[in-house]
C-alpha cells in the first residue's frame, strides 16, 4: 500500500523503532555494567529522561567555530545512521530498501557517521575537539579496514554482496558464525573500536579530554550526536545479526521482531561486558593490534571463506 | 635551530577529572609533552590569616578544614605545635588512639587514590570496588569518631571519644574484613599485566630531582628516598609499634603506587599493635592556657609531611599559624616528571603525586588592576628580588 514505505521509514524499522531500541540498548549497557561494578545502575527511563533533558539546555555555537559545519554534523550523522537501519533487514528477509550491493553501501553510511564526528569536532574550534578528531582518525584508520575485511569473507562465502543474497545462503545453508568464526570475532572487535567503547573510547577519553570530540556540542545538537551513537550501536548489532546468524523467519512481524530484539540484546550484552572488564588501550597499542594481529587474523577467513 | 611547533594543552581551573581547581598548562608537540607550568592559587581561603583571630581550640576546627581527605593530620600538626609550647605531656591512650585514628585516614585516603588510579586508567570496575571496600573504612571511622569526614576528634591535650571495650572485638572484625580486601587489591595491581604497562616507565622523578624539590610522602620513597615522619621524628604512638618504611626505587607512576600499596598493608598492621598494646588510662589532659614561645608540629599525611609552625604571645589567640602541606613540594615536582611523556599519561602523573590543591593553597599573587599570572620559576624570582629588596 501507499503508506508502507512510510511505516517502515518513520514506525518500524525506521525511526521510532530505531530511537526506541536504542535508548533501551543504552540502558541495557549501562545497567550491566552497574552489576558488574557492584552498583545499582539506573532505572529504565534513565536514557529518555537525559535526552529529553539535552533538549532543554541551552544551545551554545562558539563564536570561532564554523557555524553550518557544527550544524551540519550532527544532522548528517543522524541521517546516515538512520538510513543503515533502512537498509539492513531488520527481522525480515528483505529489508526496506535493498539492491546489490547493499553491503558496501552500509559499510561507506557508517563510516560517514564517524566522518560526520571528525567534521563535528573540526569545526568546534577547540584544541581538545581537534586532538579528538585526530585521535578519532587514527581509530578509523585502525579498525575500518579490518571490519571490512569481515564483511568480505562473509560476502565471498555467501556469493553475494546483497543482504538478500547473504540471508538467503544462511536460510539454506546455516549461520554464518559457524562458518566463519573468525570473521564474527573480528567484526565484534571492530564494532567495540566503531562505537567507541573500551578498550577503544580513545577519542572520547573523557578523563583526558574532557568531551574530545563533543567538547563544544550542548544541549540538542549534542543530544542528537549522542542518540546517534546509541543508534550505531543498534545498527552495528542489526549489521553482525544479518550477516553471521539471521534467524529463522517465522513471518509473523511481532515474533520475528522478539527474535531480532533478542540477538541484538546479546550482542548489546557483550558490548557492555567488553565495556566494563578492559581498561583502556593506548592509541598506538591499538593501531599496531587492529593492523598487525587484527587484520591478518580476519584474512584467514577471507582464505577459508575462499576455499570453502 | 630548529623551531618546534608547540602547542599549549591548558588543563584547569575546571576539568572533568581534577576535582579541585588547578591549572596545568602543558607544551605538546604532538602527542608528546615538551614542558609545563602550574599555578595552585585557585584555592587559596586565607586559612592563616583566619587563623590569627581565633582562639586556640576555634584553630583546631579550623585546621581540619583545610583538607577532606588529610582531615587529621594538620590538626595534629597543628595541636603537636601547640603542646610543644605548653610542654603537655599526653596520656599514653590517647597517643594510641591517635595513631589509630590517623593510620586509619591513610588507609582511606589511600584506598581513594587507588580508586582514582583505576579511574584515569579507565578501569571503572576496580574503581567501583575499591571505594565499596573503602566504605568499610569510613563506616569504621564513623563508629570511632561520629563522623565520616570532619571529625572532630583532637583537641590540645589528647582526644575527645573514647574506644569502648566492647568495641574492641567489632573493631577487630573489621580489621580482618579490610585486611583481606587491602592484600586483595595489593595482589591486583602487582599480578596484572595491563596495569604494569600502563604505569611503568611513566613519569620518573629522579633521587636527585626529588631531593632539588624537596618532595615528601610516597612521592620521594617512590624514588628511594627513605623519609617518613613517623620514623623520622616519631610523634603519638609511633615510638611503640614497629612497622618497615616502604620505598622503591624507580621513581615512576608504578613505584608510587606500589609504595601506596604496602603502606596500606604496613598500617593495618599499626592498628592491629595499637588496639593490642593500647594502655587504659584517660584520654585528655586538661590545659590551661598557651604560654608564649613557639612551636612545630609534623606530621606524615597519606600525601607527606605536614608542618605547621605557631606561635603565641600569651594571648587566647595565636600570633601566626604558617602551613605548609605536602602537595605544596609534591606538585611542583610534576613539573620534572612530565616532560618526555604522552598527553595520555599526563594526568596519570599528576595524580601520581596525590595532589591535594586544598592543603596547597597559601599564597596568591595579584597586582592591583591586572593579574599576572605568574610561572612558577617567575615567582620564585620575584620572591628572591623582594627579599633582596628587605635586606637591602
Amino acid at each position: 500500500m501507499i503508506w508502507e514505505p512510510f511505516l517502515s521509514f518513520f514506525v518500524y524499522p525506521g525511526l521510532i523503532a530505531t530511537v526506541l531500541i536504542a535508548l533501551f540498548s543504552d540502558w541495557v549497557i549501562r545497567k550491566i555494567k552497574a552489576c558488574l561494578q557492584a552498583r545499582r545502575g539506573p532505572p529504565i527511563y534513565q536514557p529518555i529522561a537525559d535526552f529529553i533533558k539535552l533538549l532543554t539546555k541551552e544551545d551554545v555555537t562558539p563564536r570561532q567555530a564554523h557555524r553550518h559545519l557544527f550544524t551540519l554534523a550532527p544532522m548528517a550523522a543522524f541521517a546516515a545512521v538512520l538510513v543503515v537501519m533502512l537498509i539492513i533487514p531488520f527481522g525480515t528477509a528483505t529489508p526496506s530498501i535493498g539492491f546489490v550491493g547493499d553491503v558496501i553501501v552500509v559499510i561507506y553510511l557508517l563510516a560517514m557517521v564517524s566522518v560526520m564526528i571528525m567534521v563535528g569536532a573540526s569545526a568546534s574550534a577547540n584544541p581538545f575537539a581537534a586532538v579528538g578528531a585526530s585521535r578519532e582518525m587514527m581509530m578509523m584508520f585502525a579498525y575500518e579496514p579490518a571490519l571490512i575485511v569481515s564483511i568480505l569473507a562473509v560476502a565471498i562465502q555467501s556469493q553475494s554482496l546483497s543482504f538478500v543474497g547473504i540471508i538467503q545462503f544462511q536460510l539454506e545453508g546455516g549461520w554464518m558464525i559457524a562458518k566463519l568464526p573468525i570473521a564474527f570475532a573480528v567484526f565484534i572487535i571492530c564494532m567495540q573500536a566503531s562505537l567507541g567503547k573500551l578498550p577503544f573510547d580513545i577519542a572520547e577519553a573523557d578523563q583526558e579530554l574532557i568531551g574530545g570530540p563533543f567538547v563544544e556540542y550542548s544541549g540538542r545538537k549534542l543530544a542528537i550526536f549522542r542518540l546517534v551513537q546509541f543508534m550505531k550501536i543498534v545498527a552495528l548489532s542489526s549489521l553482525a545479526v544479518a550477516l553471521f546468524f539471521p534467524g529463522p523467519y517465522m513471518g509473523h512481524i511481532g515474533l520475528d521482531f522478539l527474535v531480532q530484539f533478542a540477538k541484538i540484546m546479546g550482542i548489546v550484552a557483550v558490548v557492555a561486558f567488553i565495556d566494563a572488564l578492559f581498561p583502556r588501550a593506548k592509541i598506538n597499542h591499538a593501531i599496531s593490534f587492529f593492523w598487525k594481529v587484527l587484520l591478518a587474523v580476519a584474512f584467514i577467513d577471507i582464505v577459508r571463506a575462499l576455499l570453502f | 635551530m630548529e623551531r618546534k611547533t608547540q602547542t599549549v594543552l591548558p588543563i584547569g581551573p575546571f576539568f572533568a577529572t581534577l576535582e579541585e581547581p588547578v591549572h596545568f598548562r602543558l607544551y605538546v608537540d604532538g602527542e608528546k609533552v615538551t614542558g609545563a607550568d602550574v599555578i595552585i592559587s585557585y584555592n587559596h581561603r586565607g586559612i592563616e590569616k583566619l587563623a590569627e583571630s581565633r582562639t586556640y581550640h576555634q584553630v583546631i576546627y579550623l585546621t581540619e578544614r583545610i583538607c577532606g581527605i588529610c582531615n587529621l593530620v594538620h590538626p595534629t600538626a597543628y595541636i603537636q605545635a601547640a603542646e610543644e609550647i605548653a610542654k603537655v605531656e599526653l596520656p599514653d591512650r590517647a597517643r594510641y588512639l591517635r595513631t589509630i585514628i590517623q593510620e586509619l585516614e591513610r588507609i582511606h585516603s589511600h584506598l581513594l587514590w587507588i580508586g582514582l588510579a583505576f579511574h584515569f586508567m579507565a578501569l571503572d570496575t576496580i574503581y567501583m570496588h575499591v571505594w565499596k571496600d573503602r566504605e568499610i573504612v569510613m563506616s569504621l571511622l564513623e563508629r570511632i569518631t561520629g563522623n565520616r569526614v570532619n571529625k572532630s576528634y583532637l583537641t590540645i591535650g589528647g582526644v575527645r571519644r573514647d574506644i569502648k571495650k566492647d568495641e574492641i572485638p567489632k573493631i577487630t572484625e573489621i580489621l580482618i574484613i579490610l585486611e583481606a580486601a587491602v592484600k586483595k587489591y595489593v595482589k591486583i595491581a602487582l599480578e596484572d599485566r595491563t596495569i604494569k604497562a600502563r604505569l611503568q616507565g611513566v613519569g620518573i622523578l629522579t633521587p636527585q630531582k626529588a631531593r632539588e624539590f624537596s618532595v615528601t610522602g610516597p612521592t620521594a620513597r617512590g624514588s628511594g628516598l627513605t623519609i617518613d615522619v613517623r620514623k623520622d621524628d616519631p610523634y603519638a604512638a609511633y615510638k611503640d609499634v614497629s612497622f618497615d618504611v616502604v620505598t622503591q626505587s624507580e621513581g615512576d607512576v608504578w613505584s608510587k603506587a606500589v609504595v601506596r600499596l604496602f603502606e596500606l598493608v604496613q598500617s593495618v598492621i599499626i592498628i592491629r599493635q595499637c588496639i593490642d598494646q593500647m594502655p587504659s588510662g584517660d584520654i585528655a589532659v586538661p590545659v590551661g592556657e598557651i604560654p608564649p614561645g613557639e612551636g612545630i608540629g609534623r606530621a606524615e599525611a597519606p600525601r607527606g609531611e605536614v608542618f605547621h609552625y605557631l606561635k603565641s604571645n600569651g594571648s587566647n589567640i595565636p600570633e601566626r599559624l604558617k602551613i605548609r602541606a605536602p602537595s605544596y613540594v609534591n606538585i611542583p615536582s610534576t613539573l620534572a616528571m612530565l616532560p618526555g611523556n604522552l598527553i595520555a599519561d599526563a594526568p596519570l602523573i599528576i595524580a601520581s603525586v596525590d595532589p591535594c590543591i586544598s592543603c596547597t593553597c597559601r599564597v596568591v599573587d595579584l597586582k592591583s588592576n591586572n593579574q599576572r599570572i605568574f610561572s612558577m620559576e617567575e615567582f620564585a624570582k620575584f620572591s628572591q628580588k623582594r627579599k633582596r629588596n628587605l635586606i637591602l
